[in-house]
């Protein structure tokens, strides 16, 4: 959960490295322009996790925006790279 | 800035003939020049036998970095003029597009380090191919290159920014161990919901590899997060589905038959070490180039004059 004196955080990766929309819990209007970002992302197909510290198993995968976690990154949805091939089993 | 100085047409040595009626595209020369770059450091022979394709002829061109250089070729009996721009010491160029021909023809130049002097390769697709000398080597405008050269500047800075970031990022999200297995071994290792243990490889290509209990790899997968994501932003993502669900990269992804394929960068601790030893410098743009024409003073003209 958040510290209630540092401001939330959600990371958007993109090919800028990644791009922070931060929000005040306190503030209904920057909680507010922060839950439109996080809805038009997962209508675009981005997937909302909240970012464990270092090492921690990530504990949530997020559909609804939460203003008291302290750091999302939001991940854009996975596409197949090589044309498709069986695995090959050893 | 890069030389711009264009070659002169006589430089050009055509060491095949065109085919019958096509001699005037080759600049009205019907029969084969002699060699008349002395400062050739290798034989003729030597240097068409690497790079000749059956079917194909060779021309030898002389140009510089920076320059234009028109080309005139046939493909499957039609006769196109391409304008290429030289930008480095390998130019690829695929010189086909925008034709009626159906053929693919790939022009591969080789610079020489010495004399500047360019090799052309051509595939089995080209019926002949020559270089069109009258129109050959067209300076480019100063103002135009030099803008070209500040945005390929700032690409590379924006470049290097966002693999910072993003690197840094990715080594807020794991611990000790698997952020020194990824300085070390260009991959760290975690274990999925699944119970499966993964291995992400740091590489453009996104693969992901799964291992058995002896820690072979029995599976890989490739998978993108979009256009010019930098690597380590595909990891963060990696890391974040794999440990809370597996099956949702593992439907996304494409499965890769060559496990082999499964590995790092062969440069992966140059580009981690470079991106954490802190934010790339901001480039100094150059100076614009200056195309007013120079103040004359009256002395100046008495002088000339004289």
């Amino acid at each position: 959960m958040a510290n209630a004196l540092e401001p939330g955080q959600m990371r958007v990766l993109d090919k800028t490295g990644d791009s922070a929309i931060q929000w005040d819990k306190n503030s209904p209007d920057e909680v507010a322009a922060a839950r439109e970002a996080f809805n038009s992302l997962t209508a675009k197909g981005y997937t909302a996790y909240e970012a464990s510290k270092s090492g921690e198993k990530t504990s949530k995968k997020l559909t609804e925006f939460d203003p008291d976690i302290q750091r999302l990154v939001m991940v854009p949805k996975v596409k197949g790279g090589y044309p498709t091939a069986e695995p090959t089993y050893e | 800035m890069p030389d711009i100085q264009v070659a002169p047409a006589d430089r050009f040595a055509v060491l095949a003939r065109p085919p019958a009626g096509l001699e005037d595209l080759a600049g009205g020369r019907e029969t084969p020049r002699p060699q008349t770059n002395a400062r050739r450091p290798r034989p003729v022979a030597e240097r068409t036998e690497r790079t000749r394709a059956p079917g194909a002829n060779t021309n030898d061109i002389t140009s510089t970095v920076g320059a234009y250089l028109n080309l005139t070729y046939c493909t499957t009996g039609t006769v196109t003029v391409s304008n290429l721009y030289i930008t480095g010491t390998t130019d690829t160029a695929q010189i086909c597009t925008n034709t009626v021909t159906t053929g693919t023809t790939t022009c591969v130049y080789y610079a020489d380090d010495l004399d500047n002097m360019r090799e052309r390769f051509l595939t089995d697709h080209s019926t002949w191919v020559f270089a069109s000398m009258a129109n050959s080597g067209q300076r480019e405008d100063p103002v135009q290159a030099w803008e070209r050269q500040e945005k390929a500047k700032q690409a590379e800075y924006e470049k290097k920014l966002a693999a910072h970031k993003a690197v840094h990022l990715l080594f807020s999200l794991i611990d000790d161990a698997q952020q020194q297995m990824l300085l070390d071994k260009g991959y760290f290792e975690l274990d999925g919901a699944d119970g499966h243990r993964y291995r992400l490889i740091y590489h453009r290509h996104g693969n992901v590899a799964r291992l058995d209990r002896r820690g072979k790899v029995t599976h890989c997968w490739c998978g993108h997060y979009g256009e010019d994501i930098p690597v380590a932003d595909t990891l963060v993502a990696q890391r974040l589905v794999l440990e809370f669900d597996p099956q949702q990269y593992l439907v996304g992804a494409n499965p890769v038959s060559q496990l082999s394929w499964c590995k790092p960068f062969d440069n992966y601790k140059d580009v981690l070490r470079e991106a954490l030893a802190g934010a790339p410098e901001m480039p100094v743009p150059e100076p614009k180039p200056d195309l007013t024409p120079p103040i004359v003073t009256e002395e100046e003209e008495l002088v000339a004059a004289v």
